[in-house]
Order: structure tokens, then C-alpha cells, then sequence
């Protein structure tokens, strides 16, 4: 471990950012086109990323999770990176080759059981020397349901009292005591046999954004990974859960918000924007404009040529999911299309440069200098408490933020120089 | 008497010899059957011989044996002890001797054929472990008189268990440690016990895929076998586990199938009540079925990353296993591609009939317990027939065992060329098709 002295950090305490690194996911953000991009399942690849954010003095390892491949049109999806590694197992993995990085996995309350999942987590505590997090989700569709006993799916409200009861079943079962547990949802007697972790339990994020999800957020999670990545939709955010958090008898700084973010960097404007027309050209092909549109359309629209001019409105086929797996649905197709083909006529834009607006969310565009700014701002006015990160290559996209972007943070001491803690909750509320 | 096993030259004087007087002796058993107008057999290739061994007592040569060849199947040729010499093992001492020099050449499938009329011949096949197969290449015509054996010879395969579960404190260094020592003392795999239950006063458990995928970056060179009960569980997450294992070890994962019978542990899932072992044991048969068919659900080339039509993919080569049973649909295919050894071994510990049974038609590597390899007699057809074959853990039953569900052809399926059948001698082994032990040590295919 290579250790700095504090020094740099300034006495009168900046709000400190905490960093995360979403390792790149299966979706058109992460360019596998790209020469450097390398493998998204071999080990070496998580090494890799681990060791990258390890050194860059990040709170956490983000694992995403999938529970089926995707589908489009009763086909597979192809055209995105397909296929990732079991959650768990990995985390418990990169334990072993890591020292104070955090391991926060998504894991779904709808598709396990409570007594072997908090056992799973429970262990990898163990193993990591408490340094575990759970992102719990949800699952609401009878499409992932087809792998798993249970099969079927939830409603809204249904999935969120089964999230919160699996919650106090695991949290009971973490405290290393005999549960007896009978509920609605689950009947679990039984204890684990594993000690309580010296963070007293794993980390809870959640990542919902409904009303039910920011309750569940309020009550249980520790941080949100949050969708808000501009300025004005955090902090509106970011007042709405600190407010709820005082419902729940909670402080105002007993959760982090966290916004999931891309980011392109160059060394001048000219390089960053460069590359960031080399990145949404390359995350947004022809073929996936299309299929994007299609998504809305709930339509074949393989006919139409993606640098054309989009479909009409009056072709949307209403309650009609093509696209399957994927954590984004279309509630309103219609009103989806409308505003998609008003934002191509206002903006003389084609199909793919209007895939290509829609789909580019949350990105830090700019030189090292201008994106650390862009962060601190976020945290020193109440935007986020900071940001998960999602490169876009695998698994070298965040070797050049930790090289540039984070010394210039530690500079102006909004960012750590050095692990405070031993496990992820001391980090996480240094 | 003191013989020696010696390495010569086929058409030396001495093994010229004693196979005239092999010719000399079997030919009237089959005098009837060589008419005159039958050609001579035709002479062997010598390029194609790898090695000859002789036998010498003293200076007098009195058995011999070749391995040669045969268009990438490797043929145990002509055994022959002279008469003095036969009912002192020699024969399979020469067997024995052919194997250890094969194996240090990297041959691990040997076959060879004999005559229909030739019993002791037989007789001395099937006691060293050699399976009936049916005729092979040059052979495969003649199907009334041949009789073709195999044997894939593995070198000795240890494995030692140790329990997840032990001090708190301790328990997960103590358990890294023995694992390293293990591989040091080159132990091929370490199989990391699991149990559901209470751990005894004052003792912590750890989920045993956890601590396997642990130890996995720590510790090179031996396989890890994680204990996964498929009584409660999922099929398809302890397939993505095992997958996900195999591929954060490079290729050394192994699962040990375990149920769950006791009132304890349906307590704790609280999903269905206590079941029995044969039904247990059922279901455990079913989630092997279903974590096999993921494993072979993604194609070896299924990522083909082709940036001429975009795609990560070839979905055709992707493969939903929609799979319908008793206990479990799913629909597939798994979320890991395919991982470095395709599929994992998979080991059952032989406790009851039932688990037996699944034994016999499932696993890879079979674990008895020492009362019972010397406690127990004959049995059944298709199961493990003697004491010996059981400790060896390599039962015959265990390789010839038709497997019940599925499209057999497609179970024995070749992971490197793809064949479905023997389409490249020197791809296919025999192993692939007739259900090998797979040495964790030694991937049959590595990555």
C-alpha cells in the first residue's frame, strides 16, 4: 500500500468526494469495438479494474448483475457486450487481491432466498474483512422469472415490501442471531454461523428512484446509486432524500447519493470532444439506433435506414415489449415517440443522432482539470456525495481518470489521499 | 524369479520371436475361419510403432507387448507371455508398463482389440479396468470376432476435503493455508466442504464457493471444489457459480452436489418441507441436468466481436436450454459464457442407494468411504462392481452408464473441433466420448 501523508487536505474540510467504479456493463455504453477493449469475463480483466481503483483511492468495486441474456424481438441481443460472471463469486475473488477496496454487488430480493444470500454476503464479509455491499434490486418481469423456481414476477408495490422484509431477515441474520422469522413473504428459522463483520453488516445501496424505492433508500441504504447526473435534477434529488431520511429517524449524513456517470477525457477541449464524438458514434451504431427506436416503436424497423429521417408516431404499436432484460422500459410509447420525432425535426436530426442524444446520459465531458471541477462542484453544492463511475472500455477505461483526475481532487483536499478506514462503512463515512 | 521390462526394437530378434510363437499358438483357434483364399494380414508399419517392450527372466525373453499408432488411435499390439511364464501377472505388469510410458508421453487413451476366442485375453483386459467399446478404425467391419477395449489412464488423482468451518478468527486464513500446503504437496484438488446447519459451539462456517473463489487468486495449481446443496437452492445461480468459479480459477473449478434433509435446513429456506433422500437426491439429479445443459448453452465461439455488422455475438451460436423437468423449468441460456473447462467436474459423495444411483449416471469423481470399499461385495450391474474400482473412484459402471435425459450425441460432444462423433483422431479423444475423469490439474482442453 502506498501511503501519502495528509497534508494536502486542507484544515477547513471541503465535503470529501467518494468515488466508485462501476465496472462496464452490458449495455451500448461500453465500446467492445474499441482495439483496447478486452475481455468482460476473464479474471484478469477485474484485476485489472480493482487494481485501478484500488489505487485511485475509490470507495468501491460496482458490480452490476444480470439474471438473463437479453432479448430483442424474441432474439438475442447482439449487438452489446453479452454475458457477465456470477456477482459473489467474483467479489470473492477480488477480495483476495485486494486490501481496502470496497465490494458492492447488485444482487435481485425477487429471484434469491434470504438465508442464502445474507449467507453469501455474510461470507464474502468474512473473507474481505468487511468490505462488502449490497445494491439490492427488484425484479418485475415474468421474462428473468423463466430461470428461476419461483418464476413469475411481483407487482410494484408487492416487490418492495418483499425487498424490505428480505432486508430484516438478512440484517437479523448478520447480527449472528437465532432468527425466527414468519412474514409475508418468507418463513426463515435458522442462524449462520458467522460472525458479526467488523463493520457491523454490509452496506446497503439501492438504486430505485420511485416513490417506493426512495422509502426503501430512506430506511435501509447506506448510499443510492442515483440516475440524477446533471446539476439541477441532483440537487432536487438529493434535497427530496435527505428530507425523507429524517422520516425514517435518520441523519442527513447517514446516506451518500451517488450518480452513475461516464466520462471522456482529453488533455485540451479539442482532444476531449474529439473523443467523446469517437465514443457516442462508436456506443451508438446504425444497427442499435434501430434497435433503440424499435424499443419505443414496440415495431420492426429494420427497413428503415438509421441516417434517414424516423419513423411516423402514427406507427407505434402500444403495449408491445420487444426488448427484454433490460432495466429501461417505455410507459408511454406514444409520448415517447412524439417527443423523440419533435427533437429530430426541431434539431434536423436522424435516427442515430437522435439514438445518440437519448442515449447519452450522465457524461463528464472535458480535460482532467474541468471534470474534477465539474465533481467538486456536484459535492460542495449538494448535487451528490460523488460518483460511481462507468468507463466505457473494459477494463482500462479508468486508468486515465485515476492518473489525471484524481490528484488534481486530492489538490484541493475534497479527496482522500489515503484509505481513513478498514471497511467499506468507515470509508464511506470518513 | 526376477524379470525385467525392457524397451525394444519391434522387429528385434526377441519380440520377433515371441509373437511368431503368439501366431503359432492362436492360430488354430481361428484356423477355420482363414480360408485359403484370405491374404496374409499385412505387414506393420514400423514408423507407426511408438514403443516395444520385452520381458526378460535372465537373459531368456519370455513376454512382450507394443503400443503403436493407428491412424491417431493409440493400439496396445500383440501381448504375449510365453507359456513357462503365464500365471505370474506379466501380462499386466507389461499393461502396466505400457500405461506409465504412455502417460509420459502425454497419451492418455489407449485402446486395443482382440479375438472373440481369446478369454483369458479378455478375462485379463477387464480385470486391469479396460472397457468394452466397439470395433475401432481398422476393426470397425468386423464386428462377429473383434473385440475392442479402452482405457483412459489417469495418473493417481488426490483429493483432500477440508471443512468451511473452523475458528471464527482463523477460519478463512487456516483454510488458505491448508490449500497452499496441499498444492505444494501436490494434492490435485482441494474439495471445501459446506453444511446449511448450525456450526458446532464456538465454530464459524463460510459458504464454500466463496472461500473456493477466495483461495482461487492465492493459491496456484490445484483444483477447488465447492460444496453447493441443490435441495433449496437455484440451479441456475449455482450454475453461474460454479461457471464464475472455473473462470476466476483459470480453469480448476470442480462442484461437489450435496442435499439438504434435515427439518434444520427447509427451516431456513422455509420454501418447501424436509424431503427424504431418494427425492433429494432426485432433484439433485435434475439441477445437474440443468447446470450441465447451461454450461454447454454458450458455444466455445460464441463472442465473435465482429465490428463489420456490430455484433458481440453470434446469437445462433447461444442456445436457450428450455429445459422442463419435475422440480425446475428454465428457460436459459446461462448469463457466463462458457467457462475455460466447459463443464466442471462433478463429484458425489456416495452416502445412500440414492445418492448411488446419481453416482453412477452423474458424476465425474465418485467419493466412498474406506468401510464401505472393503465392507461390500458385488452389485448390481451398471454400478461400481468391485471394492478396488470404487477406491479408485474411476467405476466402470460410472463410464458406461447411458445417460438417461438428452441427445447422447450431443453430450459427447467434442469441446475442441465441436464433432459430435470422432471426426479428427487427433482431437477427439476417446475420453470425450465415453465420460472421462477430468484431473483438475489438467484440463483435458485448457484455456
Amino acid at each position: 500500500m502506498t501511503s501519502r501523508t495528509p497534508t494536502s487536505r486542507t484544515p477547513t474540510s471541503r465535503k470529501q468526494i467518494h468515488l466508485a467504479a462501476h465496472f462496464p456493463g452490458v449495455n451500448n455504453t461500453t465500446i467492445w469495438a474499441d482495439p483496447l477493449s478486452g475481455s468482460q469475463i476473464d479474471f484478469a480483466s477485474f484485476e485489472h479494474f480493482a487494481a485501478t481503483a484500488e489505487r485511485g483511492k475509490f470507495d468501491f468495486l460496482f458490480l452490476a448483475e444480470g439474471l438473463r441474456v437479453r432479448e430483442h424481438n424474441g432474439q438475442i441481443h447482439d449487438l452489446d457486450v453479452v454475458g457477465r460472471p456470477d456477482t459473489v463469486t467474483v467479489l470473492a475473488a477480488v477480495a483476495a487481491i485486494t486490501e481496502h477496496l470496497g465490494l458492492v454487488g447488485t444482487l435481485n430480493t425477487t429471484f434469491n432466498e434470504p438465508f442464502e444470500l445474507a449467507r453469501q454476503l455474510a461470507s464474502i464479509e468474512l473473507v474481505s474483512g468487511g468490505r462488502t455491499g449490497w445494491n439490492i434490486v427488484t425484479s418485475n418481469d415474468a421474462f428473468t422469472g423463466e430461470n428461476f423456481r419461483r418464476g413469475g414476477f411481483l407487482g410494484n408495490p408487492d416487490r418492495y415490501t418483499r425487498a424490505a422484509e428480505f432486508v430484516d431477515v438478512s440484517e437479523a441474520l448478520w447480527a449472528d442471531q437465532k432468527v425466527d422469522h414468519h412474514g409475508e413473504f418468507f418463513d426463515v428459522v435458522g442462524q449462520l454461523s458467522i460472525p458479526v463483520s467488523p463493520q457491523g453488516k454490509p452496506v446497503i445501496l439501492q438504486a430505485g428512484v420511485s416513490d417506493e424505492g426512495r422509502d426503501l433508500a430512506a430506511r435501509y441504504a447506506d448510499a443510492i446509486f442515483s440516475p440524477f447526473a446533471d446539476l439541477e435534477s441532483g440537487r432536487t434529488f438529493y434535497a427530496d432524500i435527505k428530507r425523507r431520511l429524517a422520516g425514517f429517524g435518520r441523519g442527513a449524513d447517514e446516506l451518500k447519493i451517488l450518480p452513475g456517470a461516464t466520462f471522456v477525457l482529453g488533455d485540451t477541449d479539442a482532444e476531449a470532444e474529439e473523443r467523446y464524438q469517437y465514443e457516442r458514434s462508436a456506443q451508438v451504431s446504425g444497427a442499435t439506433a434501430l434497435r433503440t427506436l424499435e424499443a419505443v416503436w414496440g415495431r420492426d424497423l429494420s427497413e428503415y435506414d438509421p441516417d434517414g429521417p424516423l419513423p411516423s408516431v402514427d406507427l407505434v404499436v402500444e403495449n408491445v415489449e420487444l426488448t427484454a432484460g433490460r432495466a429501461t422500459h417505455h410507459i408511454d410509447r406514444r409520448g415517447s415517440a412524439l417527443a423523440w420525432v419533435e427533437k429530430a425535426e426541431a434539431e434536423k436530426l436522424s435516427i442515430r443522432e437522435v439514438a445518440i442524444a437519448k442515449l447519452s446520459r450522465g457524461i463528464l465531458v472535458g480535460t482532467p482539470l474541468q471534470i474534477a471541477d465539474r465533481i467538486d462542484e456536484f459535492v460542495q453544492t449538494e448535487a451528490s456525495d460523488g460518483f460511481i463511475l462507468v468507463p466505457s472500455i473494459t477494463p482500462t477505461g479508468l486508468d486515465e481518470f485515476v492518473d489525471k483526475v484524481v490528484p488534481l481532487l486530492q489538490e484541493r483536499g475534497s479527496y482522500r489521499t489515503d484509505y481513513e478506514g478498514a471497511t467499506l462503512r468507515e470509508n464511506l463515512f470518513a | 524369479m526376477s524379470i525385467e521390462i525392457r524397451e525394444a526394437r519391434w522387429d528385434g530378434e526377441e519380440a520377433t520371436a515371441l509373437r511368431l510363437a503368439m501366431d503359432a499358438e492362436l492360430r488354430p483357434r481361428y484356423a477355420d475361419l482363414f480360408s485359403e483364399t484370405t491374404s496374409a494380414p499385412t505387414p506393420v508399419d514400423t514408423t507407426q510403432i511408438v514403443f516395444t517392450l520385452v520381458a526378460f527372466d535372465g537373459d531368456q525373453p519370455v513376454a512382450t507387448t507394443s503400443l503403436k499408432n493407428t491412424d491417431g488411435f493409440f493400439e496396445v499390439k500383440r501381448v504375449f507371455v510365453a507359456e513357462s511364464h503365464r500365471r505370474q501377472n506379466l501380462g499386466a505388469r507389461l499393461l502396466a508398463e505400457v500405461e506409465e510410458r504412455a502417460l509420459a508421453l502425454g497419451i492418455t487413451d489407449l485402446v486395443l482389440q482382440t479375438g472373440l476366442r481369446q478369454p483369458e485375453a479378455i478375462a485379463l483386459y477387464e480385470r486391469e479396468g479396460w472397457v468394452l467399446i466397439p470395433p475401432f478404425g481398422p476393426y470397425a467391419d468386423d464386428t462377429e470376432i473383434s473385440r475392442c477395449f479402452a482405457k483412459a489412464i489417469v495418473p493417481l488423482f488426490v483429493a483432500v476435503e477440508l471443512p468451511a468451518r473452523g475458528a471464527p478468527a482463523t477460519l478463512v486464513s487456516d483454510a488458505v493455508a491448508a490449500i497452499g500446503t496441499f498444492a505444494a504437496a501436490g494434492v490435485d484438488l482441494a474439495i471445501i466442504g459446506d453444511d446449511l446447519r448450525d456450526a458446532p459451539e464456538g465454530q464459524a462456517r463460510v459458504d464454500a464457493p466463496t472461500l473456493a473463489a477466495f483461495a482461487a487468486p492465492k493459491v496456484a495449481g490445484i483444483g477447488l471444489a465447492a460444496t453447493i446443496s441443490t435441495t433449496h437452492t437455484e440451479p441456475f445461480h449455482l450454475a453461474k457459480v460454479v461457471q464464475t468459479l472455473d473462470h476466476a480459477s483459470l480453469g480448476r473449478a470442480a462442484w461437489q452436489v450435496a442435499v439438504s434433509t434435515s427439518a434444520e435446513e427447509a427451516a431456513q429456506f422455509g420454501r418447501k418441507p424436509a424431503v427424504d433422500e431418494p427425492e433429494a437426491w432426485a432433484e439433485a439429479e435434475e439441477a445437474i441436468e440443468v447446470a450441465e445443459r447451461l454450461w454447454d448453452s454458450w458455444e466455445d465461439d460464441a463472442e465473435i466481436r465482429d465490428r463489420a455488422t456490430g455484433r458481440f455475438i453470434d446469437r445462433d451460436r447461444v442456445h436457450h436450454i428450455d429445459f422442463e423437468g419435475r422440480f425446475f423449468s428454465v428457460k436459459g441460456p446461462s448469463i457466463v459464457p462458457r467457462s475455460p473447462q466447459g463443464r466442471a467436474p462433478i463429484i458425489v459423495s456416495v452416502t445412500s442407494a440414492a445418492s448411488l444411483d446419481v453416482a453412477a449416471r452423474r458424476a465425474d469423481i465418485v467419493r466412498v468411504t474406506a468401510d464401505r470399499v472393503t465392507g461390500e461385495g458385488r452389485h448390481r450391474r451398471g454400478r461400481p462392481r468391485t471394492a478396488r474400482h470404487r477406491a479408485r473412484g474411476r467405476a466402470r459402471g460410472i463410464r458406461i452408464s447411458p445417460r438417461p435425459a438428452g441427445d447422447p450425441a450431443a453430450r459427447h460432444r467434442c469441446r475442441r473441433c465441436r464433432s459430435r462423433f470422432r471426426r479428427d483422431p487427433g482431437c477427439c479423444s476417446l475420453r470425450h466420448l465415453s465420460r472421462p475423469v477430468r484431473a483438475a490439474r489438467r484440463p483435458h482442453h485448457p484455456p
